[in-house]
């Protein structure tokens, strides 16, 4: 069979009907969609940003300055790098090339964010350790304290090992396209 | 624009280009269930383009951008999960019309499935009768390299349908 002949057997299904479309199911799912999709997107970036402007007061609050200092650094940093992030989206074209740089964006955005974190933890692990150890508290605090770090640290490594991964399989699909 | 005239514009948009929903559907999900999948999210990607679109191109050229980049972006996500994706609800949006398929056409699909997602995307294109220009602007690579990619395209098609013909399948 030449490619001629595929494109004619291809181009027959134009006029023959294969599926039926059921249009109101399909609309209440995509009006449901849209009432998500706005939430769903900045959920991650958003929480991360009033979790620690909220924590940052309450630290504040018992005067840990220093890691209250901190926390409100992050926040500031959070929101440049998120204003930044909303208008680079806006310079790729719609093509797949374009909208696979953007992915690629994304995820190395993503992926520059959980290392970010990740380093965010031990530093933060520091100064609560010396606020609790200035302040004398029993030997328990300290305990509970590294293990909670650890688990934190834990959880950030399989965040970023799943980032690390979907920045992957985008390169490899850039790779395709390109050559 | 008004979100009435945005689903009006789409409504029709659907109307007029069902079957090049349908083939892109066809081309990049398997079960009956993906399939579904898959045109939720390329449906809900084009209605969301609708106010994007500037007529700088035909509708079609543009429905097809948003598809295939969404088919791409769907295949990566469901090779990740492939259990955890489905359906929201138990109604099937496609349902086929009971109609017996053409054998070649049915072996031209599994021809598709075959390739990886970037040439399967270039051979929807091909078969539909897009120009190697527009094949590069929607694809975002140069003409020339979607020319060498086409020329392997087609040896490969022709070499597996010498086959199919040979075991008589």
């Amino acid at each position: 069979m030449d490619f001629e002949e595929m494109k004619t057997i291809w181009d027959a299904q134009n006029s023959a009907t294969a599926y039926k479309l059921d249009e109101q199911e399909l609309h209440q799912r995509i009006l449901a969609r849209k009432k998500r999709a706005v939430f769903i997107t900045n959920l991650s970036e958003l929480m991360i940003i009033i979790t620690y402007g909220v924590v940052g007061f309450v630290v504040l609050s018992v005067k840990m300055y220093y890691l209250a200092a901190w926390m409100f650094l992050v926040v500031m940093a959070l929101m440049i790098s998120r204003i930044r992030r909303l208008r680079a989206g806006r310079r790729f074209d719609r093509s797949v090339q374009g909208q696979l740089q953007h992915a690629l964006a994304t995820a190395k955005y993503q992926l520059r964010l959980s290392q970010l974190m990740r380093w965010n933890i031990v530093i933060m692990f520091g100064l609560t350790f010396l606020a609790i150890w200035k302040a004398e508290k029993p030997w328990w605090a300290l305990v509970l304290m590294f293990f909670f770090f650890l688990l934190s640290l834990y959880s950030s490594r399989l965040e970023h090992r799943k980032y690390t991964a979907q920045k992957e399989s985008l390169e490899a699909l850039q790779h395709k396209l390109d050559s | 624009m008004t979100e009435k005239e945005q689903e009006h514009i789409f409504k029709s948009w659907l109307d007029d280009h069902k079957g090049l929903f349908f083939k892109i559907v066809r081309a990049y999900a398997v079960t009956q269930m993906d399939m579904d999948d898959l045109f939720q999210e390329i449906a809900i990607q084009v209605w969301r383009s609708v106010p994007a679109f500037r007529q700088a191109c035909a509708v079609s050229t543009w429905i097809y951008r948003i598809a295939i980049n969404t088919a791409l972006t769907w295949t990566r996500k469901e090779r990740r999960h492939p259990q955890m994706e489905g359906m929201e609800e138990g109604v099937s949006l496609l349902q086929e019309d009971g109609e017996a398929p053409d054998e070649r056409l049915t072996w031209l699909y599994a021809a598709i499935h075959q390739m990886d997602v970037v040439d399967r995307s270039i051979t929807l294109l091909l078969l539909e009768g897009f120009s190697y220009k527009e094949i590069a602007a929607i694809m975002g690579i140069t003409e020339s390299n979607v020319g060498v990619k086409i020329n392997r395209i087609k040896k490969r098609l022709i070499v597996q349908s010498e086959k199919q013909d040979c075991y008589g399948l």
